[in-house]
């Protein structure tokens, strides 16, 4: 059994926004594989470049409104792959991503990597369902 | 629906081992999530100091994956059971 | 009780590159529900041999390889949850995307795709988890 979860909100489906091929997330074998999320605006799908700390911030608050939206929530999260554009700005990504995990949070590995459209930060996440 | 999968915190025996703790930072150093384990990103972490041990990377990833096989058995898994 | 946890054989070997490279992987394990794919690049089915090629024809051997290995295993390109994508350049998105729409017409998995630095000479490498 294998369903997608749609985008709870518009901005959100980016294969509407930006051609890319993919579902928002989806749910088999009780978990919930989601795409790699980055900032956009949850209502008019706009990209918003900006800090690490405000890229994250965005993108933790679309990953709250998708996993609710599919029955989940940030703190059934149980894995991220977190992928940065430069390790230099690891710290700030600490800073703000435990805000928004404080408690038990997911296993995770950070990645050094080269993300769509010049964004700083990418969370890539399965939750469980 | 079906009924939700229980999450639970993983640590390593050796409490030198976790580095989500010795260095504070924002994740858990596994998850149990129904039969499954998802274990954050292991280096080369030295057992008895806590500290990476930078050598060769043949030996950087001979201590990684001891590293790993330690935090698997700390599940009550055991290394043959990975997956990916 | 452990979990079923089972190495499974590519029904064809050649794109077994774990034997043809001697490399210290399965190219898919099941695993409880799932199955997990190692990451694929472009190989020619007949003789296992790196297939170089454009971003799209690199594309179209990977995933026309992985629907093969999947289907050998009892799965489909359909029971696909999970893909990660990874390219030499993001520059070359497109490319890779617009081949890959084809081979997920409807319903397409989750994605995540990043640039990374690949070896081999590879521009695009695929993995993907899929219920088996």
């Amino acid at each position: 059994m294998r369903d997608v979860i749609s985008a709870p909100a518009s901005g959100l489906d980016l294969g509407r926004e930006y051609g890319h091929h993919q579902s928002p997330a989806i749910r088999a074998g009780g978990l919930i594989f989601c795409s790699g999320m980055v900032a956009v605006n949850p209502e008019t799908g706009e990209r918003e470049h900006g800090t690490v700390t405000s890229e994250a911030r965005r993108i933790f608050e679309n990953l709250k409104l998708l996993l609710e939206s599919a029955g989940s929530s940030l703190d059934r999260i149980v894995q991220v792959h977190a992928m940065i554009y430069d390790r230099i700005e690891y710290d700030v990504l600490n800073r703000i991503y435990r805000q928004y995990v404080p408690d038990a949070p997911p296993a995770r590995t950070v990645m050094s990597v080269q993300i769509e459209a010049g964004f700083k930060i990418m969370l890539d996440v399965i939750a469980a369902a | 629906m079906t009924d939700r999968l229980p999450r639970s915190v993983i640590e390593p025996k050796n409490p030198k081992l976790n580095v989500s703790r010795n260095a504070n930072l924002p994740h858990s150093p596994g998850i149990r999530v129904g039969d499954y384990i998802f274990l954050s990103g292991m280096g080369p972490v030295d057992p008895v100091t806590g500290r990476r041990n930078l050598g060769p990377i043949a030996e950087q990833i001979r201590q990684t994956l001891r590293n790993m096989a330690h935090m698997l058995e700390s599940a009550g898994s055991g290394s043959t059971a990975s997956s990916k | 009780m452990t979990l079923f946890r089972q190495v499974i054989e590519p029904g064809n070997p050649a794109v077994d590159p774990s034997r043809k490279f001697n490399l210290p992987l399965s190219p898919a394990v099941r695993g409880g529900d799932f199955v997990f794919l190692s990451a694929m690049a472009a190989i020619d089915p007949a003789t296992g041999e790196r297939a170089h090629g454009t971003m799209a024809a690199e594309t179209r051997q990977i995933l026309t390889n992985m629907g093969a290995l999947l289907e050998a295993v009892g799965s489909s390109l359909a029971n696909v949850v999970k893909v990660n994508v990874l390219i030499y350049s993001m520059l070359e998105y497109e490319n890779m995307n617009a081949v890959y729409r084809e081979f997920f017409p409807t319903d397409p998995p989750a994605r995540t795709v990043c640039g990374v630095k690949l070896i081999g000479g590879h521009k695009v490498e695929i993995e993907c988890v899929a219920l088996a």
